[in-house]
């Protein structure tokens, strides 16, 4: 496996890894214009606009290379329609946390560059591990990505912000040292880091070498779950989701969930598909026992921040039956079938996460306080808000109309379909247990007048921007789920 | 040459240090070491077997100068928190991150 | 291709969305869109009950679009969702009466006087997910709507209702939520069970039910298809608020306004009735015969046990929960019979309850305005000074405890001689209920409007002419039901014949 030191040639490596090279170019050229231009400038939202249009041109660029495959290396970073739909839902994400950055006028909240080139770098990350189908690529990825959201949620001058940073850097940083001494022994046995040819070795090695494969496996499933905020592997995601500040905090629930999901997907089906009735059940059990601590838990946040995040780590329970259930799929259509509910969940899911913290985010500045009180008679103070949030949550809460409903419907026949009609019916029971306090949430919003005068509030125009965009795409999915749902299954998926 | 058992022990008590001080000390500092003690042990496990492995190559010794890079910069990136959340409260102990619970 | 059918579903949603716009709290606008869409939309069903093709039978007006396809939900099959309306011999004698009630609960709405535009926006809301519910010729489409009515149920009750208007709104939500779990488990379960036997996976209605039918005997009897039916039964017991699991409808019935009582009462509760004529007994009807016997007795449970509550209650709007409640127990014990004329007498009891449910209600709710309160003790002698709107509700409930000439009496009649010849000592039971409603009804309407009139209530106003229109119009209905059963038994005879073939064979 020398092949990973040969020399690339440009070409090939544009042609593969196009829309990371542009953020990446973008991302170092936002800090030579941090450290160039004199603070007054640098309010000016200069970076963001760079960022804004580095992110639309990788995003076009994304575009045209659906159907292609490629590889750089023999294979250990491809091009295929899988890690391409991945990269444009996380370049879309970052788009809309951009945007929702901005303030009144048009400037980055807080202003600092790092803000904006840290948040690109992280995206990179992201796209790395979507691509990458190699164990050393793949970490290096998640690196990228968790080391830069570190950073990212201590940005804030807070206490708060720095004590979620550090709990997220200790949990993140030995779940990363789990994941890399599970790869050590996966490498030690196969003697290849590149995911394909060490599944196949697995193959045959798995019964020989089984204490140490499955020992890797576990380490390996520890520390993803912790990337994912599966339960018991949560503890850090609400610490971390109420210090960081709110756009970052959607970023982590949406685009780097998303993230650890791409790579989950890809390691276990390259690594391990050979071996699926020996590990398809933890995963099963995770997933049951995640919806319902994760909606158990949210039932009794006050901080409205803490409460979403909890509710993140319930639907990581939804997001996880798909993944869960393909233990059952015998057949590539099945295959192709999960994954599409996956991904159609996680876009659905990532729009409503980026609507809801967006509204969070106005009704916090404004009320200064992002306890579930600042909600309360919200329909008076801006009808716009208080409709988005209701849409969103009736969202989350899966109820139809809404993306989340079609997304749910979607897993629950993918469950269904391989026998598992308990977790089908453990999904719809846990969404009946979460009306708890997405109701409770509406209820403040228009059933209560709001506390004290009942000014009206203003919405930024990116916010605003930004919570039509999501109203839109909840919605939109919900009504017509066929848009994406018809697409997704005949993509060229892993580009046999 | 020593069989690659006694490696792949060692590297393994060396994690499980790592993990357990991580897991239970209180000082921030010690907790960043014995991240770093994890991430050795696994750095450890590559290389024995990139030289001694049942196909030994040279991708274990990549892996793992891939890995020292990160993890500098993992423990970079806690120092400097930790500089910050030591101005706000001017302590280093676990114990005294409790502004959230739950 | 009609869209008529979609018409009736898509006007009450524009007028409500109209309403919504309207500025806040503002009364004319909101309340003219609500009256013009619920007018139009009600004459359209009643023209499509007219141009409704008896002879033909069969789903009608149909209007079906292909929505979306999952490509391999069962092994190789694909499953497609349509986007289906029609109507037929079971939906439209429902959506007529979905039509009546709606009309007349936006009219008598008037009392509503904050956060207007809301309230007829939601309210319009609701009767498009009603029409929805009767109009749907696809499973999906159908639970769907099914949830869509809890939104507006939830913010009708809980914005403008009584005291504990709040809690009344979780639970009726948390109860329904849960009910839709056993409903939404139960559909998807028939289409995979129809998957299995005939080889099309599908959640159409007239597909399911002709794929169920037809040689699938041995599948029908599987255990799969028992536990199926079981849960559906629980779910439909929680939609029609049955003991035991009753408790949400008297605690909602209690805080919600008069109108929302009257689509509550009337309308919401019926479509429990409507999953079991369309669903259970359509698509399961060997299951129905194999536990005939329990659906008889949870009915005759509730015939029962609704009456004895009922005694003991003296605010008229419990009283008439437990009213509804045991409507629903004849709808239950008639229709477990399976015969003809027993399902007929239960589609008659589901449509002629409604009516005389909304109807009492909305003389309640009148009253209520006038005297303050709806509780029998502080009432007494009303006939004096409201004798229009006494004599409305005396007449409803004269209707509800079966006088001949109305609806309901036919209902009875029919659902007895039906049940009688399949669980004779269980009708026996049954009646005896029936005799317990008459004595409950009679107390209560005598303690309200005879007897000596209290000094303070001398002077209430009686009901304008706009006022009692509502209940006149309803009154109308449920007597033109009485009088011309053959309204709703031609329309209905050849969906309920087929439904009663299916266990006779």
């Amino acid at each position: 496996m020398t092949t990973v030191l040969q020399g690339i040639a440009f070409a090939d490596a544009w042609r593969v890894m196009a829309p990371e090279m542009v953020l990446t170019a973008a991302g170092f050229l936002l800090m030579l214009i941090d450290a160039a231009l004199p603070p007054a400038a640098k309010r000016a939202g200069v970076s963001t606009g760079v960022a804004l249009i580095a992110l639309l041109v990788a995003g076009v660029l994304a575009l045209r290379r659906f159907g292609q495959t490629a590889a750089l290396g023999p294979g250990s970073y491809l091009l295929d329609d899988y890690a391409l739909v991945f990269k444009l839902l996380f370049m879309g994400i970052t788009l809309l946390i951009l945007l929702l950055s901005l303030d009144d006028h048009g400037r980055a909240e807080g202003a600092r560059g790092e803000y904006t080139y840290l948040l690109l770098f992280a995206t990179v990350g992201a796209m790395v591990m979507a691509s990458s189908a190699d164990l050393v690529t793949l970490f290096v990825g998640l690196e990228i990505l968790s080391v830069s959201s570190y950073v990212l949620v201590g940005l804030r001058r807070s206490s708060k912000s720095a004590e979620g940073a550090m709990k997220y850097l200790v949990i993140g940083a030995i779940a990363s040292a789990c994941v890399l001494f599970g790869m050590s022994y996966i490498y030690g046995v196969t003697g290849t880091t590149h995911l394909a040819e060490a599944g196949y070795t697995l193959f045959q090695a798995w019964d020989s070498y089984r204490g140490i494969v499955v020992l890797g496996l576990l380490l390996m499933l520890a520390g993803f779950s912790v990337k994912i905020s599966v339960v018991p592997f949560h503890m850090w995601a609400p610490d971390a989701y109420e210090g960081a500040p709110t756009p970052i905090t959607a970023f982590l629930a949406a685009a780097s969930k998303a993230a650890g999901f791409a790579m989950l997907v890809r390691v276990f089906l390259y690594a391990f598909a050979s071996h699926f009735p020996e590990w398809g059940g933890l995963w099963v059990g995770l997933a049951a026992v995640t919806m319902v601590a994760g909606n158990l838990l949210a039932i009794v946040q006050r901080n409205v921040k803490r409460m979403l995040a909890y509710s993140s780590i319930g639907q990581a329970g939804y997001l996880l039956v798909p993944f869960a259930v393909l233990t059952g799929a015998y057949h590539g259509g099945n295959l192709y079938q999960d994954m599409s509910a996956l991904y159609f969940y996680l876009a659905a899911y990532a729009l409503m996460t980026a609507g809801a913290f967006a509204v969070l985010t106005v009704v916090a500045k404004h009320a200064r306080s992002e306890d579930v009180d600042a909600f309360t008679g919200l329909f008076r103070r801006s009808p716009l808000l208080a409709g988005a949030m209701a849409v969103f949550l009736v969202a989350m809460a899966g109820m139809p109309l809404t993306s989340g409903f079609a997304g749910k419907f979607f897993i629950a026949l993918g469950a269904i379909n391989t026998g598992y009609y308990w977790l089908a019916g453990l999904m719809f029971l846990t969404s009946v247990m979460a009306f708890a306090y997405y109701f409770g949430l509406v209820r403040r919003m228009y059933l209560q007048e709001p506390y004290g005068p009942a000014e009206s509030w203003r919405t930024p125009a990116a916010a605003a921007l930004v919570v039509v965009v999501a109203l839109v795409g909840t919605i939109g999915l919900g009504v017509a789920p066929g848009v994406m749902m018809h697409s997704l299954p005949g993509l060229n998926w892993f580009g046999q | 040459m020593a069989p690659i058992g006694s490696f792949l022990a060692l590297a393994a008590i060396l994690f499980c240090i790592g993990l357990y001080g991580a897991l239970t000390k209180r000082n921030i500092i010690i907790v960043l070491l014995s991240i770093e003690l994890m991430l050795n042990a696994a750095n450890l496990n590559l290389i024995a077997f990139s030289r001694l492995g049942v196909s030994a190559n040279v991708a274990g010794q990549v892996f793992g100068l891939f890995s020292m890079t990160v993890a500098a910069a993992e423990v970079a990136v806690g120092l400097a928190i930790l500089i910050a959340l030591y101005r706000n409260r001017n302590s280093t102990d676990v114990r005294d991150m409790n502004l959230m619970k739950w | 291709m009609h869209v008529a059918t979609l018409w009736v579903v898509l006007i009450p949603f524009a007028a409500g969305l109209i309403s919504w716009l309207a500025p806040r709290d503002s009364r004319s606008l909101p309340r003219a869109a609500a009256l013009l869409g619920s007018l139009v939309s009600a004459v359209l069903v009643g023209a499509m009950y007219l141009g409704y093709d008896r002879a033909a039978g069969g789903s009608q007006f149909a209007f079906s679009r292909p929505w979306f396809t999952v490509g391999d939900a069962l092994a190789d099959m694909p499953l497609t969702v349509t986007f289906g309306f029609g109507v037929d011999g079971l939906s439209l004698p429902l959506l007529a009466l979905t039509a009546v009630v709606g009309f007349t609960a936006v009219w008598a709405s008037k009392g509503i006087r904050n956060r207007t535009n809301e309230y007829y926006g939601w309210l319009m809301i609701l009767l498009a997910g009603l029409y929805g519910v009767f109009a749907s010729t696809d499973l999906f489409l159908l639970f769907f709507f099914l949830e869509l009515i809890l939104i507006p149920m939830y913010f009708l009750i809980g914005i403008w209702g009584g005291a504990e208007r709040t809690k009344a709104a979780a639970k009726f939500l948390i109860y329904r939520g849960l009910s839709s779990i056993g409903i939404v488990v139960a559909f998807f379960g028939l289409a995979y069970l129809a998957g299995k036997i005939g080889g099309d996976m599908t959640l159409d209605v007239a597909a399911l039910t002709r794929q169920l039918h037809g040689g699938a005997a041995a599948a029908q009897s599987a255990p799969v298809a028992g536990a199926l039916f079981l849960l559906l039964l629980a779910a439909i017991l929680v939609e029609e608020a049955l003991v035991p699991f009753h408790t949400w409808l008297p605690f909602a019935h209690a805080q919600a306004p008069a109108p929302v009582n009257m689509i509550l009462g009337g309308v919401v509760v019926k479509t429990g009735a409507y999953l079991f004529l369309r669903v259970a007994a359509g698509m399961m009807p060997a299951m129905v015969g194999r536990y005939a016997v329990l659906v008889a007795v949870i009915g005759v449970l509730n015939i029962l046990w609704a009456g004895l509550i009922a005694f003991v209650q003296s605010d008229w709007r419990r009283l008439l929960a437990y009213t509804t409640i045991s409507h629903m127990g004849i709808f239950l014990l008639a229709a477990a019979s399976m015969t003809p004329a027993g399902l007929q007498g239960a589609l008659f009891v589901a449509v002629s309850s409604g009516l005389l449910t909304a109807l009492l209600f909305a003389g309640v709710g009148l009253i209520g305005e006038r005297a303050g309160t709806v509780d029998m003790a502080g009432l007494g002698g009303l006939s004096k000074p409201m004798p229009y709107v006494s004599g409305l509700l005396l007449a409803g409930a004269l209707g509800s405890l079966g006088l001949p000439g109305m609806g309901q009496f036919v209902g009875e009649v029919l659902s007895f001689s039906g049940s009688f010849s399949v669980f004779p000592r269980l009708s026996a039971f049954g009646i005896a209920g029936i005799l317990l409603a008459a004595v409950y009804l009679l107390r209560a309407m005598q303690r309200t409007t005879f007897g000596p009139t209290p000094a303070t209530k001398e002077h209430l106003r009686d009901g304008t002419v706009g006022e009692v229109l509502p209940m006149v119009l309803l009154l109308i209905a449920v007597i033109g039901v009485g009088v011309f059963p053959a309204v709703i038994g031609h329309t209905a005879g050849a969906a309920l014949a087929a439904l009663a073939a299916g266990i006779g064979g």
